[in-house]
């Protein structure tokens, strides 16, 4: 006889299954517990609904009693004092239901409309709250608080605002970033190059994000200096911004990265500068570039030449249609287009001539080009 | 009865029952660890949402451009729309690629029409292979070069998505189907963490919704409401807790394993030197996920596949049996099939938490669950048959139902809890249904959905998985859909429509 055999003989005599001790009372456990839960569960999501609605219907009215008075001062040049003196009355309760209204209107109104705004912010202790709050534990407060700061524009918030982009938290660095770009002042503009190297490092786009929109600062000696960095991501940065800022005065800079730099990453990037600043000597190092061995940078240059202009770039661009990389073909045939009568000349000559593979390309590319003047037709340019 | 008769009926009633019962208590007790790391996560999202940065995404010149790659076989009654839509979303620089994968029907006269196309000799590389081959490529003469439709032998959904990433000009492949309707954010949003860190995010997903019953004007959902007809009722809480649940608790422990088709960012770099969708797969977009994921963890590379909890695809699910049958079965063959083809990962650690825990999850809890969903059923006939017998006289031996009792609470009782939480989860964070009405009404469905839903769509799904070990043909065709409820379209738009499915005759 089986073990199994004897097993069941041994507990039972019938198939009953409460022969094993306490299956009766573990099956009444546990759909009394599922039931129990089930109940608790309609209850939490029944309450949550409830309480929602509820919060959402006061915070209405609370937030109705200081509408009228934030619409006249965003109306006005300067603050009503009417306006003024009820905003500065209303209870705490009012004020903590309006606030986050008030601050999200910061980025969406400037002059005085906008000045009047932080300095209410400032007499209510706002802005004193988030200052407190950038030291708080929870990352939550410090990205509230920085982001607060940032869109105030508050200059004076700058020296503690710097040390946080090395904070342990990746989301209060990014923030701290585009809070120090919204300030605008130049003096963060070295911290903030550094902070996409650090041990913390911040993305190199919201960094170079945060610096376009710093004024000037691409005209500043620290993004020349941040071109010759040792590290690679800084160089990039910088060539992209000053690429996006047009900063003419740093041509020269460029042209060295694009010729002599290490990294590809850096050298697409002065190579796109260089077309985003259109300047001529710009010409010869994009030329050479067009037969780099990274792709990438050749159909970079490819476009970037198209963006410079000039004739003397046609007989190298028409010499890179046949290269073995779609994206540079394409590019080269666009910017063919983007040079004018020689180019599209030069197109035609390649769509009726010798190789197929670049005949295809010329032709798209003064299909699209007659595409593109019919379209500014339509718009009357 | 003899005693071998006997010990062999109650392994048979008591240990099936206990292997059964054991075996809904893990699947449901690993869908509440989703649930609760799904939980963390909206709780982080929500928390995060106001400084994100979307509105600086939006403006910078530096954010990535995404090209917007949109099969469709005979979508003549709403591609307009649908394009439409997809060029006001908010992101800076995109274009919409529309593949007409060999549409019968006037999809391509009526985005002509509408949009002033004019063919263009593009060239049209192929760094991916395809099989339909591009009979031309068209671009509108409004606006800018933005609109690109491709007209192409028909050749199946993944072959028009291949032809998209071929002609694609920008680094990031967005691929959504045409019936689907996005949020005005949501490029915004699942682009974000590429631009965040841009060098480990090789994929990012959407969730997807229910857009059954919703009112959508000018391509854009406008009142999230419940449907009327209880089938999409039940696919709505269903859909909460499998993809928005499920796939955030997967994206948590770094192990995401499907992005929806209907709305999935990607590298197209990886995508191409990945050899694209394959076009033997029924579950293309899982299986061009798991195989970024092998190929990324075979390469020794750090990377990241994330989910993007909100904003939402809307999609329109199936209100017919017929149709949700066909749609249920593709998708179980679909996971079948990929499991099969990359089972060298399951349970490997070369592949990290995916091989060791995603992909064994998958293949004990998703690939034999409706099996055991349907024995359950029968057990539970069977215990209950036969007490009901003996009760009546009519046999003289009994088993004791206490078992059946404690099956039903593991399986069915915690699954309604489970999609109770994902409910409270999604009032917690959410909260797109406002109206209070079609909260009870959800309540409501996470219950139902346990009586006959749960058990056709298990036998569906046995069916599915049966055919994809036979490698019977696959089952495509198109489908019909209803359409959303359009405020400013009305009775037009709730003629009938067109599926996304860009099988044709070919196929």
């Amino acid at each position: 006889m089986s073990i199994a055999a004897t097993a069941a003989r041994d507990l039972h005599t019938d198939l009953d299954a409460t022969a094993i001790p306490g299956l009766t009372r573990a099956a009444g456990v546990g759909l009394l517990t599922v039931l129990l839960l089930l109940t608790l569960l309609f209850i939490v999501v029944a309450m949550r609904r409830l309480t929602a609605e509820y919060f959402e219907r006061r915070r209405a009215v609370l937030i109705a009693q200081t509408r009228p008075s934030i619409l006249q001062v965003l109306a006005g040049d300067g603050p009503d004092p009417e306006s003024w003196a009820r905003l500065s009355e209303v209870s705490a309760k009012v004020w903590r239901a309006s606030e986050p209204g008030v601050v999200a209107l910061l980025g969406k109104v400037r002059g005085g409309p906008r000045e009047a705004l932080v300095d209410l912010l400032n007499q209510r202790g706002t802005l004193a709250r988030a200052r407190r709050d950038l030291r708080s534990h929870s990352a939550i407060r410090r990205c509230r608080a920085v982001e607060m700061l940032g869109a105030a524009g508050d200059g004076g918030s700058v020296p503690v605002l710097l040390p946080l982009l090395a904070d342990r938290q990746p989301e209060v660095r990014q923030v701290a970033t585009r809070a120090l770009g919204k300030i605008g002042d130049q003096a963060a503009a070295g911290p903030l190059l550094e902070a996409v190297a650090g041990p913390h490092p911040v993305p190199p786009r919201e960094v170079s994000a945060a610096i376009v929109v710093l004024e000037r600062a691409a005209d500043a000696p620290v993004m020349l200096t941040a071109s010759e960095s040792s590290d690679s991501r800084v160089r990039s940065v910088a060539a992209e911004v000053l690429g996006l800022r047009g900063a003419m005065v740093a041509a020269e800079v460029l042209v060295h990265l694009l010729l002599h730099d290490e990294s590809v990453e850096v050298r697409i990037r002065a190579a796109r500068a260089l077309g985003r600043l259109g300047v001529p000597m710009a010409l010869k190092p994009l030329h050479a570039s067009l037969t780099a061995p990274s792709p990438e940078l050749r159909a970079v240059a490819a476009r970037s030449l198209g963006q410079v202009g000039g004739r003397e770039s046609v007989i190298a661009l028409v010499g890179c249609m046949d290269d073995q990389a779609h994206r540079v073909c394409v590019n080269a045939a666009e910017s063919l287009t983007a040079l004018g009568d020689p180019g599209r000349q030069a197109l035609r000559v390649i769509a009726n001539g010798r190789s197929s593979r670049a005949a295809a390309y010329a032709v798209e590319a003064l299909a699209l080009d007659a595409l593109g003047r019919r379209q500014l037709e339509r718009v009357g340019i | 009865m003899t005693e071998l008769e006997h010990a062999l009926s109650w392994w048979l009633v008591v240990g099936l029952g206990w292997g059964m019962i054991v075996y809904f208590l893990l699947i449901n007790t690993s869908f509440l660890i989703l649930t609760f790391l799904a939980g963390a996560e909206f709780i982080s999202h929500v928390r995060r949402s106001a400084f994100r940065g979307y509105d600086e995404l939006f403006s910078s010149a530096l954010t990535p451009p995404v090209s917007i790659l949109m099969p469709a076989y005979n979508e003549s009654t709403g591609i307009v729309e649908a394009v439409r839509a997809m060029t006001a979303l908010r992101y800076p620089e995109y274009e919409v690629i529309v593949i007409d994968d060999g549409s019968t029907d006037e999809t391509l006269e009526v985005l002509t029409r509408a949009f002033d196309l004019v063919e263009v000799p593009k060239v049209v590389p192929a760094e991916v292979a395809t099989r339909g081959a591009v009979e031309a490529v068209h671009m509108s003469t409004q606006g800018a070069r933005n609109v690109v439709v491709v007209r192409k032998a028909n050749g199946g959904k993944s072959d028009a998505l291949n032809t998209g990433i071929n002609l694609a000009r920008y680094p990031l492949v967005c691929m959504v189907d045409a019936d689907s309707v996005l949020d005005p954010d949501a490029l915004l949003h699942v682009t974000k963490p590429f631009a965040d860190d841009p060098e480990h995010v090789v994929a990012t997903g959407g969730v997807i919704r229910a857009a059954n019953g919703c009112r959508v004007r000018a391509g854009r959902v406008v009142d999230v409401l419940m449907p009327r007809p209880w089938l999409a009722r039940i696919q709505v809480v269903e859909y909460l807790r499998a993809f928005l649940i499920g796939r955030t608790g997967w994206s948590r422990v770094g192990a995401l394993l499907i992005i929806s088709g209907a709305f999935g960012l990607f590298r197209r770099d990886l995508v191409v030197q990945a050899g694209g969708l394959a076009d033997d797969c029924i579950g293309e977009d899982a299986e061009l996920v798991v195989r970024l994921h092998r190929r990324l963890a075979e390469l020794g590379r750090d990377y990241r596949i994330v989910f993007v909890a909100e904003p939402v695809a809307w999609t329109e699910v199936p209100e017919s049996r017929e149709v949700l049958g066909k749609q249920r079965r593709r998708w179980q063959r679909g996971i079948t099939e990929i499991l099969l083809r990359h089972r060298r990962m399951v349970g490997n650690p070369r592949y990290g938490l995916v091989g060791v825990l995603a992909m064994p999850w998958f293949v004990l809890f998703e690939v034999l669950a409706p099996f055991i969903e349907l024995a359950g059923v029968v057990y539970l006939a069977v215990i209950l048959g036969i007490a009901g017998l003996h009760d009546a006289g009519l046999i003289g031996f009994d088993v004791d139902t206490t078992l059946a009792l404690l099956l039903l609470a593991a399986a069915w009782g915690y699954a309604v809890l489970l999609t109770l939480a994902a409910l409270a989860l999604e009032e917690f964070s959410f909260r797109r249904y406002r109206r209070r009405r079609d909260l009870w009404v959800a309540v409501l469905a996470a219950v139902v959905e346990n009586v006959g839903y749960r058990q056709l769509t298990a036998w569906w799904r046995v069916s599915g998985t049966v055919q994809a070990l036979r490698s019977t043909p696959p089952e495509w065709g198109t489908m019909t859909r209803k359409g959303f409820t359009n405020v400013d379209a009305g009775a037009a738009e709730a003629g009938q429509r067109v599926q996304t499915g860009t099988r044709g005759p070919s196929a």
